[in-house]
């Protein structure tokens, strides 16, 4: 049988808390030990006569308290085991048959001998001698602290129903009993009064149920309830600041009103309320502190949210802008194309180089796009096995985003128009192109290129759609780039100079893509 | 209260002067408008020239395509406007939300444009 928890990679948190979690499991222990060794099993005088001074914690409830200890001891783990976990289920189940057994003697309001299983004779006889009251029987609030903390460690794997709403609900249940017995020491209630008679938790029982509790729920940061604490989200930073004052102030109160420390300066009243006006103070502080952070937190997100819409806004803008030079794209090839094939091809190509440049802009987070690379992958295609090369002489540079696109359909055209009348037409025929650049320091970048005389006469007819061509490559890059293009269609062959002004940038020593 | 039908070319071929930076979609649009009897008077890309032009040439409908790379063209609806002129805007803005209140009464024509659509918006034919 495997956990659902262990077969997930727990996280640092997670590991933290259930290590924390064995932690106060162990100091429980250690305090339920302290009980046995001092009252039941050894009698140490110095530790009975500190006892004197509180109550009197039974060692049942010392022994459940032990158990249920190690029981979280043994389960608080990342990957748990099932030797482990059975042996930790047994544990529980004591805590809890313990509880139970104290809670029939007071229903059946007789004595089942439980204290002697847990004594020694000469305890009980050392008892005696120091006049302390011992009936026997483990009190209302110890047995149902030990109940509710055994069940809770029987739930330890439950899956999320019934099971983990009575854990969800026993384990705070368990720490506010431990708690008020705490306090009812802290505010010296005295020991023949009702509270008492309905809680009449000893002090080391409270104080191991207090340090249990919390350990249980740590034990399982993945259930909503750790899992609330933990959580990144301003819930998680809402629930660990406003959780830990809201615990914190008033245990901190209950010390220093148990210290008398106010009152011996103050007189009773006068410290009541400082106290009261000083935890009115500290959770008003925590509180606006914490309100503060998540106001900031708050911000952020509406600003992420507000960018976002703004970004959503730009995307479609740029998709229906794509979409009208597609549809324009289109309609030009489709006025000068012949026939239907010739239309497929030049259509094809000129969608094939708009996405080039996409996909380049696109590969650096439309920064730009490196030159060379760029002239390139358009001239590619044109290019076949033995067939005439295109030669790049210039240093790379990064050309702006705006300018990729222009640039990248005005090569296209120039390429097609090569590839099928000039140098680059069939193999051994061409005689290739030259593209050459410079930049210059307010970053414009002449690009030349040059197609010497193929030898198969001037271009006299550019062919199909190439009236759409020429007219993009003489007006593209000065409509958007307000730069100029120069073509000259001649017996020396072709030559285009584009002018693109402050569209490059030499790349910084970075390294190329 | 259309100007156009007081205008003494209604009914002939309008003159069209064509905001849109984007060179490919302003050579379609230029196609269609002289293929439907138009004069066409750019296309223009620059905000300063298309400003120049909105006060100076001389057009009976301005179509402009809002956002242009140095801001928006509402300037230029506004000196067409102010010449009687009609202003048509052309965007890939859905929303009218972006426009400033007193120009969001305009037509506008999305994009990608259809061509009926723009030689309806330029012509609407006789009131």
């Amino acid at each position: 049988m495997i956990d659902s928890q262990a077969a997930t990679v727990p996280s640092t948190a997670s590991q933290r808390c259930r290590a924390l979690a064995r932690a106060g499991a162990i100091v429980a222990g250690v305090v339920s030990v302290s009980v046995l060794v001092g009252w039941s099993l050894i009698s140490v005088p110095a530790v009975l006569h500190l006892y004197q001074l509180t109550d009197k914690p039974s060692p049942q409830a010392a022994v459940g308290l032990l158990l249920c200890s190690v029981s979280l001891w043994l389960q608080a783990r990342d990957r748990l085991s099932r030797p482990l976990w059975i042996t930790g289920l047994a544990a529980a189940a004591i805590t809890v048959a313990l509880g139970v057994a104290a809670q029939a003697e007071w229903l059946l309001d007789r004595e089942l001998g439980l204290p002697n299983l847990f004594t020694t004779a000469e305890a009980r006889e050392t008892l005696a001698a120091l006049n302390i009251r011992f009936d026997g029987r483990m009190s209302h609030g110890g047995s149902a602290l030990l109940i509710m903390l055994g069940v809770a460690a029987l739930l330890h794997r439950a899956p999320p129903g019934p099971g983990l709403i009575v854990t969800s609900v026993f384990t705070p249940l368990a720490l506010f009993l431990s708690l008020i017995g705490l306090l009812g020491f802290a505010f010296a209630i005295p020991s023949d009064s009702a509270f008492w008679k309905a809680i009449g938790i000893a002090m080391q029982t409270a104080l191991a149920g207090l340090i249990l509790a919390p350990s249980l729920i740590l034990a399982r940061p993945d259930r909503p309830l750790m899992a609330m604490i933990i959580s990144p989200m301003a819930g998680g930073y809402l629930a660990r600041r406003i959780l830990l004052a809201g615990l914190a102030v008033p245990l901190v109160v209950a010390v220093v009103e148990f210290l008398h420390v106010p009152s011996s300066w103050l007189g009773e009243q006068a410290a009541a309320a400082v106290l009261v006006v000083a935890s009115m103070g500290v959770l008003g502080i925590v509180i606006l502190v914490t309100c503060s952070a998540l106001n900031r937190a708050d911000e952020h997100r509406r600003r992420a949210e507000a960018s976002r819409a703004l970004m959503l806004d730009e995307l479609d803008h740029r998709v229906k802008n794509t979409l009208a030079t597609v549809q324009a794209v289109c309609e030009h090839t489709m006025a000068g194309a012949r026939d239907m094939r010739g239309f497929e091809d030049a259509f094809r190509g000129r969608i094939r180089a708009m996405a080039l440049a996409h996909e380049a802009l696109a590969a650096r987070r439309w920064e730009g796009v490196y030159l060379r690379r760029m002239v390139e992958t358009v001239v590619a295609p044109f290019i076949g096995p033995g067939a005439a090369s295109v030669r790049i002489h210039g240093q790379d540079v990064l050309l702006s985003a705006r300018a990729a696109l222009p640039v990248v359909a005005t090569l296209h055209e120039l390429a097609t128009n090569a590839g099928k009348h000039g140098t680059l037409a069939g193999p051994g025929r061409g005689l290739g192109v030259d593209v050459a650049w410079t930049i210059d320091d307010t970053g414009t970048v002449v690009l030349d290129w040059i197609e010497p005389a193929s030898g198969i006469g001037p271009r006299g007819n550019p062919g199909e759609s190439g009236g759409f061509g020429t007219n993009l490559i003489r007006g593209l890059i000065a409509h958007e780039l307000k730069g100029s293009t120069d073509l000259t269609i001649g017996p020396g062959g072709v030559r285009c100079r584009m002018i693109i002004p402050g569209s490059g940038r030499r790349p910084d020593g970075g390294p190329r893509p | 209260m259309n100007p156009t039908t007081e205008h003494p070319r209604a009914g002939a071929g309008r003159r069209v002067l064509l905001v849109e930076d984007g060179f490919l979609v302003a050579s379609m649009m230029r196609r269609i408008l002289e293929q439907a009897g138009h004069t066409v008077l750019g296309p223009i890309s620059g905000l300063p020239e298309a400003l120049a032009a909105a006060g100076s040439a001389d057009y009976d409908v301005a179509l402009l395509d809002i956002s242009l790379a140095e801001g928006t063209s509402a300037d230029v609806a506004r000196r067409a406007l102010a010449r009687g002129r009609r202003a048509i805007f052309v965007t890939g803005y859905a929303s009218a939300e972006l426009l400033p209140p007193d120009l969001r009464a305009l037509p506008r024509l999305l994009k990608p444009v259809d061509p009926e659509s723009l030689r309806r918006a330029v012509d609407p034919g006789p009131p």
